[in-house]
């Protein structure tokens, strides 16, 4: 089997966790980063931003899904 | 549905029967459409009937993958879900003017200075912009589909005919290209002669 670079794995455990976060599964950063210990320094950072864009995303999604229901009562 | 039923059609259908195809789909429009209109409660009629033709017309191009005729009517709704999924993501991205938008105070690691009348939205749209100057198409790409459409990895890897490992590295390079905007900005330093610095060349 090919084994994967510190890059690899660390772009691998960002889209996995990624995932976690989007569906809702995701577990605290740290406990993450018990399971990946050997990459904590580089991917720490990359998963705080991921968390800190998605709560950006989805306040923002929150924020236009008020006022279009504002808007537009009622199913589309 | 019959289930036999729908299997002797859909095996009639594998040998381009085209009365056996317009059968098939007299016996499964309403259901399926019935079936996107409740999954999708948001989608309108129209969208919601043109998910389910669309579904049928790709189960029908895709018929040589199905192994069993007898589980046509799971994976066509599973075709169905799949398309509907991508097109509540392509609304998502015509949606709206942003493709940027902002980022919470938090991430900027500064406090509001107290004459910025900039909203919440103002400054998750002026982050983005800004890190869209530093990122490859490419990377844009998944990063806004990763975190503002909320496609999954394997959703992205269809969609841009790449693979799961090469959207993980995208992703990654530009959450990484993201971080350091963010940094420069918090520094308040001006990010393309910032970046420039660093890298010893223009972005």
């Amino acid at each position: 089997m090919r084994r994967l670079t510190d890059e690899g794995k660390c772009a691998a455990a960002l889209g996995e966790y990624t995932d976690l976060l989007l569906a809702g599964r995701a577990p605290s950063i740290d406990l993450f980063l018990r399971a990946n210990a050997d990459i904590e320094e580089r991917l720490r950072p990359l998963l705080e931003s991921a968390v800190a864009l998605l709560d950006g995303f989805e306040a923002l999604r929150r924020r236009k899904a008020g006022r279009k229901s504002k808007k537009e009562p009622g199913p589309r | 549905m019959d289930p036999k039923t729908i299997a002797v059609l859909v095996e009639s259908c594998r040998r381009q029967d085209s009365r056996a195809q317009h059968t098939l789909w007299n016996l499964v429009a309403g259901p399926l459409f019935a079936w996107v209109k409740s999954r999708f409660p948001r989608f309108q009629e129209a969208d919601g009937r043109a998910i389910a033709c669309e579904a049928f017309a790709r189960a029908l191009l895709r018929l040589h993958k199905l192994e069993s005729a007898s589980h046509f009517v799971t994976w066509l709704f599973s075709i169905a879900e799949h398309i509907a999924k991508d097109y509540v993501a392509d609304e998502e991205l015509r949606d709206d003017d942003i493709a940027l938008e902002s980022v919470p105070e938090t991430a900027f690691r500064r406090r509001p200075q107290q004459d910025d009348t900039r909203t919440f939205d103002d400054h998750l749209l002026e982050l983005l912009r800004a890190a869209f100057i530093v990122l490859t198409p490419d990377q844009a790409t998944v990063v806004v589909w990763r975190l503002r459409t909320r496609l999954d990895r394997a959703g992205i890897s269809r969609r841009l005919g790449k693979s799961v490992e090469a959207v993980d590295m995208l992703f990654m390079r530009g959450m990484e290209r993201v971080r350091r905007v963010l940094r420069i900005r918090t520094e308040g330093r001006d990010l393309l002669s910032a970046w420039e610095e660093e890298d010893g060349c223009a972005v």
